[in-house]
């Protein structure tokens, strides 16, 4: 649906006909759940911030406008601010959702390994490696077995001897200290050059 | 949207019920009054059920609904805070439920395309509503009122769920649990409440108008899922992959079996209310006269046995004192005996 039509296209015409805008995540929520996935390395996180990002985008549609900048580069601009006040908070807003009376879903087991698989974890291996050493003995080794041994989580429960949910949340702690660590190494990210990009089209 | 990830078809799901949700303010059903006038809105939303139930020819839902519909002002201020959500558009969650109730025309069309089970998202705001009261009957009336009660109930087209008599020490009690049409709930409270004095009275009214939104929707994704899943299955070549898409069918059937079976549940709850009755008797007069003869016999058998309990006490005290310190004499008898040997081997010696 909507194929001639342009991210741009799909955003002005949401403003008149709001199911459109059903389009654009289609066209884009998978691509930013990576997007998500590999800077918060936490499938939960990653799956909010999505929800929270096109809610908000949602809610404020008519406030865009079109300077020819290209419709995905104001989306992320919008995933990119939740991302820094995810990063600041620990907590993903819920906020956009709440006002648009969307309930808050649950990652499922299945979606679980589906999103780890996106961030693509031999991809940033070596900056992984550096952040790695930062953490502590026994969250290290809950990282190194789901993410370098790719372990399930039951298995991991069972080497470490603690419950899976331990494991679970380990894990996470874990690849958020390391998150936090990647997103001050990482300037020049797609979205920063989007964002400059962004800034150059409106200053001219 | 094409996706293995749950989560986002979801979210994709909940965005486009947003949508919906907005498109109905923007462009409002023909007629329909703005939000802020909930008594027209109601009647507006009934009109709109009624049309939905013609169209889907489901009897389940059309005759409660009016029904309900024109008993929710009757029911007087007791219920006021259980339907106040069809005014309570302030509230953000809410505002599901105060633009749920009348439906766009695209949704009656789905809801056409649906058939049968899918008619509860154009329903009115959903409330489960509970009375429990404590009422006092005239002595010896125990049976003519408990049959009064089940009376009422059936008259409503109602039924007894359970009931309880029990007569310990003279003091008969009982309880009862009436279910009955929520459109008749008022009217049976007020039957029962006649039979004797009230009490205690506490009426609740639990909206699950969001959880009925949440729960259809997931029920729509997840079905949407298992047919996906089951042209996996028929493209599906490997064994390993056969099982893997069938364990993951079974999964997703489950799921929509426990959802639907809770939605079953909640429609239960909602379309009849529940009163659940304490019957006591009025207590025994206390017996009147100058002098109780046998409330002096009672005092002075306490008194008698309180002084005797005392004593027991006291005795008690002392012996369990003697034993305490039996051990120290038996040891200064001991440390007395032999000083006095040996004072008495120096006499000798001296």
């Amino acid at each position: 649906m909507y194929e001639d039509l342009d991210d741009v296209g799909l955003i002005v015409r949401s403003r008149h006909e709001p199911e459109v805008f059903g389009a654009l995540f289609e066209r884009h929520a998978e691509a930013m759940l990576a997007f998500f996935a590999r800077r918060t390395l936490d499938a939960e996180s990653a799956a909010e911030l999505v929800a929270e990002t096109f809610a908000e985008a949602f809610s404020s549609r008519d406030r865009f406008r079109d300077q020819g900048v290209d419709g995905a580069a104001w989306l992320y601009g919008i995933g990119r601010h939740l991302l820094s006040r995810y990063f600041r908070s620990g907590a993903v807003d819920a906020r956009a959702r709440g006002r648009l009376g969307m309930p808050e879903r649950n990652v499922t087991e299945s979606d679980y390994e589906r999103i780890e698989e996106l961030i693509d974890f031999e991809g940033i291996g070596l900056q992984l490696r550096g952040a790695m050493a930062t953490l502590g003995e026994n969250e290290r080794e809950t990282v190194t077995l789901r993410v370098i041994d790719r372990r399930s989580y039951r298995e991991i429960a069972d080497v470490l001897g603690c419950t899976e949910p331990t494991a679970r949340a380990r894990v996470s702690r874990g690849l958020r200290r390391i998150a936090s660590r990647l997103e001050t190494d990482e300037a020049d990210t797609p979205i920063e050059l989007e964002k400059q990009r962004w800034k150059r089209r409106s200053t001219t | 949207m094409e996706t293995a990830i749950d989560y986002l078809n979801q979210v994709h799901e909940d965005l486009v019920d947003a949508a919906r949700r907005e498109r109905a303010d923007l462009h409002p059903v023909q007629g329909r009054p703005p939000r802020r006038m909930p008594a027209m809105g109601l009647v507006a939303a009934v009109v709109s059920v009624l049309v939905v139930a013609g169209l889907i020819g489901s009897g389940i839902f059309g005759g409660t609904e009016a029904e309900r519909g024109s008993a929710v002002p009757a029911d007087g201020g007791a219920s006021t805070g259980a339907t106040g959500a069809t005014g309570g558009a302030e509230a953000g969650a809410d505002e599901d439920a105060a633009t749920a109730p009348a439906p766009t025309p695209g949704e009656i069309a789905d809801l056409s395309e649906g058939g049968g089970r899918e008619a509860p998202s154009a329903d009115l705001t959903r409330v489960i509503r509970t009375a429990e009261i404590s009422i006092v009957i005239p002595r010896d009336t125990f049976d003519e009122r408990f049959g009064q009660a089940f009376d009422a109930a059936e008259a409503s087209g109602g039924f007894v769920a359970d009931s309880s008599y029990a007569d310990e020490g003279g003091t008969p009690r009982g309880t009862f649990v009436l279910r009955v049409p929520a459109a008749r709930f008022g009217e049976v409270l007020r039957q029962v409440e006649g039979l004797g004095t009230v009490q205690r009275r506490q009426i609740s009214g639990q909206d699950v108008t969001e959880e009925f939104i949440d729960l259809e929707a997931r029920v729509r994704n997840l079905e949407r899922q298992e047919a996906r899943l089951l042209t996996f299955m028929d493209r599906a070549t490997k064994i390993p992959d056969l099982m893997a898409i069938e364990n993951e069918v079974a999964r997703v059937r489950g799921e929509i079996e426990r959802l639907t079976g809770r939605l079953r549940f909640l429609a239960n709850r909602v379309d009849l209310a529940t009163i659940q009755a304490e019957v006591s008797q009025k207590p025994k007069k206390a017996p009147g006269g100058f002098w109780d003869f046998n409330r002096t016999i009672a005092r002075i058998q306490a008194a008698f046995l309180n002084t005797v309990r005392e004593l027991l006490a006291v005795a008690e005290g002392l012996v369990a004192f003697g034993a305490a310190v039996l051990p120290l004499v038996l040891l200064g008898a001991l440390g007395w005996g032999l000083v006095r040997r040996s004072l008495r081997r120096a006499d000798r010696a001296a």
